[in-house]
């Protein structure tokens, strides 16, 4: 039976260290057998493409459920719409700004969501609004031997206010108190997941490396970040409308490039739930 | 002759806790009879306007050496062109970015410059306003309890912080550079030679030694939230020809975002400085 699905699954690399895309069709998708290569694929290429797919959200929360354990958001359990649009997220300039960085979700959960799907319905003009991803697997294997040696143990607190000073440098107290409230935690710079992998945990969220004097936790945390985001473990997907993204959110950052939040882009969203802790 | 330069001074306050508008006519500025007092009430207020006076740069620096002398630049120039321009200040411009913040000025150097006077000589049409607090008066209102909790508080200082504040995903090379610069520790709360004191603030101010992350944060953001509060600000909107200076140990300042291709300039000056952060 594996061997029939092998065949079935239809994929081609975006880049060398990061990417593929999927080109089933809808009912393929939608049978349900192909979940487990998906879930192989998604590991190993960090991010997958389903270009116009057009999946409604009904076929998209189907389609979840096939990868994984749904993540309901919110009160039903549908998808959840990704706008900028103030009549629908009033406080819609905040969140954008929030998301313009390298980052990973849930560090300050016990454990981080598995994937993201995102439904593209309305894009943003051609060359703005476009997603990054970065692929923190490839980023580390491909770091030297002494590099590896050097990082593989140290740990770092990561804290959602740490995030706040890279698009509000000067706030207010009470700001600062309200982000400080939401919590902090430490977690290992190097993540052996389950399957043996490694993969950097880095990103916006990221204060410092545990006792390294600041100068060095900077050039860690800004270095690092730097190297996983050079060419070759980045892709930056250009939405059109229709278009499904699923990224690994354990073993890559995204970020969102600037759109304007008038432009009308609207996005659907669903997660899968995290199935591995951070690695102690 | 003192008696006489007194009764000459002519000044109004701008807010109660920051600023005062001198009105002698520039013959006066530069006759030297009233350095002494402008002197004293720079301490006292820690911004004066200048309204329209319209140095020359040569005036300007006659009148920045009558109040204590003429420092020098950063590339040994008396007068220095503050524009973010890239073609007139180069790699400078990029470091400028980090002056839309709060800052103090010398804040990296034992000794930091007494004050600082900027002429305005191009105006972006939109922004480029310049904010000033006052982080003496903004000290002598803080209430008893935190002025005891703050007293013996140390700040480390960096130039690469500051960057951050504007560049928050530098590269290698961009953070190496900006760490080339070093650190300082110094007192959060600087006691000057008059006795009085004020809150060592600003984009540079890193991190509290000795305390834990969170409350470092809360510390600094929270006290500078404070000294630039209503109370203790003033924004000058300027004028072509306006000019203003600042007792620099004493307040912060920033400017008002605007266009780097508006052509803004400013020409400044500075004063040695006559005191260290410490003694």
């Amino acid at each position: 039976m594996a061997t029939i699905i092998n065949t079935r699954l239809q994929h081609e690399e975006i880049k060398p260290l990061i990417g593929s895309r999927i080109l089933n069709g809808k009912d393929d998708l939608l049978a349900g057998d192909l979940g487990g290569d998906i879930r192989d694929l998604l590991e190993a290429r960090g991010v997958l493409v389903f270009p116009k797919i057009g999946f409604t959200p009904e076929e998209q929360v189907a389609f979840s459920k096939t990868l994984g354990t749904f993540a309901p958001e919110g009160k039903d359990e549908g998808v959840t719409k990704i706008t900028l649009d103030v009549k629908e997220n009033p406080s819609s300039a905040e969140y954008l700004k929030g998301s313009l960085y390298w980052h990973i979700d849930g560090t300050r959960n016990e454990v981080p969501i598995l994937a993201s799907l995102l439904t593209c319905k309305v894009p943003s003009p051609k060359g703005t609004g476009n997603t990054g991803f970065s692929n923190t697997y490839s980023a580390y294997e491909a770091l030297p031997a002494e590099t590896k040696a050097e990082i593989d143990d140290l740990h770092v607190l990561h804290a959602p206010w740490a995030s706040l000073f890279y698009y509000s440098p000067e706030p207010a107290l009470a700001m600062l108190k309200g982000m400080q409230a939401i919590g902090e935690k430490e977690l290992p710079l190097v993540w052996e997941h389950a399957s043996g992998r490694k993969s950097l945990v880095l990103g916006c969220t990221c204060h410092h490396v545990i006792g390294v004097d600041h100068m060095k936790s900077a050039e860690l945390i800004h270095g690092l970040r730097e190297w996983a985001t050079r060419e070759e473990f980045t892709y930056s997907h250009a939405w059109e409308a229709g278009d499904l993204v699923i990224w690994d959110n354990t073993g890559t950052m995204h970020r969102a490039e600037w759109y304007d939040p008038a432009c009308g882009r609207m996005m659907l969203r669903t997660k899968l739930e995290g199935e591995e802790p951070w690695a102690a | 002759m003192s008696v006489q330069s007194l009764s000459r001074l002519r000044h109004e306050e701008i807010k109660p806790k920051i600023g005062s508008r001198i009105l002698n006519p520039k013959e006066e500025l530069l006759s030297g009879d009233l350095a002494d007092e402008i002197n004293a009430l720079l301490e006292a207020r820690g911004v004066l306007v200048f309204p329209s006076a319209n140095f020359s740069d040569a005036e300007q620096l006659q009148f920045t050496a009558l109040l204590g002398g003429v420092a020098k630049e950063i590339r040994g120039e008396e007068i220095f062109k503050v524009t973010l321009d890239e073609g007139v200040n180069d790699k400078v411009a990029e470091y400028l970015k980090g002056s839309l913040y709060w800052h103090i000025d010398g804040t990296m150097n034992a000794v930091p410059i007494r004050a600082s006077m900027l002429t305005a000589k191009v105006l972006s049409p939109e922004g480029g306003d310049t904010d000033f607090a006052n982080t003496a008066t903004a000290y002598e209102d803080l209430d008893a309890e935190t002025k005891a909790k703050i007293a013996d508080l140390r700040v480390v200082h960096s130039l690469w912080r500051s960057q951050l504040y504007h560049t928050p995903e530098p590269s290698m090379a961009q953070l190496e550079d900006w760490q080339a610069k070093g650190e300082a520790e110094l007192p959060l709360v600087c006691t000057h030679k008059s006795g009085r004191r004020s809150l060592v603030l600003g984009n540079t101010a890193h991190y509290v030694k000795g305390v834990d992350p969170k409350e470092s944060y809360r510390i600094l953001h929270g006290l500078r939230n404070f000294a630039t509060s209503e109370r203790y600000n003033y924004t000058h909107k300027w004028t072509v020809g306006d000019t203003v200076m600042w007792d620099n140990r004493s307040s912060l300042h920033r400017a008002t975002p605007y266009d780097p291709a508006s052509g803004r300039m400013m020409h400044r000056t500075i004063l040695p400085g006559s005191e260290a952060w410490e003694n």
